[in-house]
């Protein structure tokens, strides 16, 4: 498939899909790149630090997730912390519906060519 | 090597200084996790991209185009050479006026040809050098306090 397909999907849906990781866990940077590329590396494809810090600041400026400042293990310095709040929460909420929505609506475009033969 | 990296990542990125400073702030971060998980500043360079396609991905999801980073470039280049004109033309104006106030020429010419620079000349240019070499140093400090700040945040 032309990879500027696929980008168009990841581009639609990123904001959700960083949105569902941090709603399973309050995670640092690193280890959200991680799962994400763990778990949707195959389709997405990687997904690299530079499309997804500015997608985070943008999600803090709208109170969907918030940030708090922890110790990190390696030395003096500083690791910063998302986790959702309610707002981030009810947004998922309504993002999830909408998706489920869109895709029964696409698979019905789909569906339409085995119905018409 | 972490150092130039993200020295010449911030090179590249035309976002606002807020966004900048939070970039460059969690790349010390990114860099701090992958060497706890095992990873060298190698290894992390690889999975972060050249630092011009790091920037560029900032850039684009921030909203700012090529294009409008090509004009930016073409605008601070312009600035800089006016810049440089300007600074040529006053600092020979000020050498003319140096000259009328003191009597004394810009240059002396010596029986055996040689061109030596007078007093008044060698005063300014020195002034001249130790001015820029203020600014400079301010500059870098102030950069490095914010810097600092930022790390501290």
């Amino acid at each position: 498939m032309d990879g500027h397909y696929a980008q168009q999907f990841k581009k639609g849906s990123l904001e959700m899909i960083l949105l569902s990781i941090i709603n399973s866990q309050a995670t640092y940077g690193y280890e959200i790149i991680t799962i994400l590329n763990k778990l949707g590396g195959e389709i997405l494809g990687f997904t690299r630090e530079g499309t997804v810090y500015p997608i985070l600041y943008r999600m803090e400026e709208a109170e969907l997730i918030t940030c708090s400042i922890e110790p990190a293990a390696a030395n003096g310095r500083v690791k910063k912390i998302y986790s959702i709040t309610p707002k981030g929460k009810e947004t998922l909420r309504e993002l999830t519906d909408f998706w489920n929505n869109y895709v029964l609506c696409v698979n019905s475009f789909i569906s339409l060519e085995s119905e018409v033969r | 090597m972490r150092i130039q990296y993200i020295k010449q990542v911030k090179k590249h990125l035309y976002v606002s200084d807020k966004i900048r400073n939070k970039i460059i702030a969690d790349l010390e971060e990114t860099f701090d996790s992958g060497y706890e998980n095992g990873k060298s500043e190698e290894e992390m360079i690889a999975q972060l991209g050249s630092p011009q396609d790091f920037a560029d991905e900032v850039n684009n999801a921030e909203g700012i185009s090529a294009t409008e980073i090509r004009t930016r470039l073409k605008i601070k280049r312009l600035i800089a050479i006016t810049i440089v004109c300007l600074a040529v033309v006053a600092l020979f104006l000020l050498l003319n006026v140096i000259s009328m106030i003191t009597g004394q020429p810009v240059f002396i010419y010596e029986s055996d040809g040689l061109v030596i620079a007078s007093a008044p000349f060698l005063i300014v240019m020195i002034s001249v050098a130790l001015f820029l070499s203020l600014l400079m140093i301010l500059f870098r400090l102030r950069r490095n306090i914010c810097s600092k700040y930022n790390d501290d945040i």
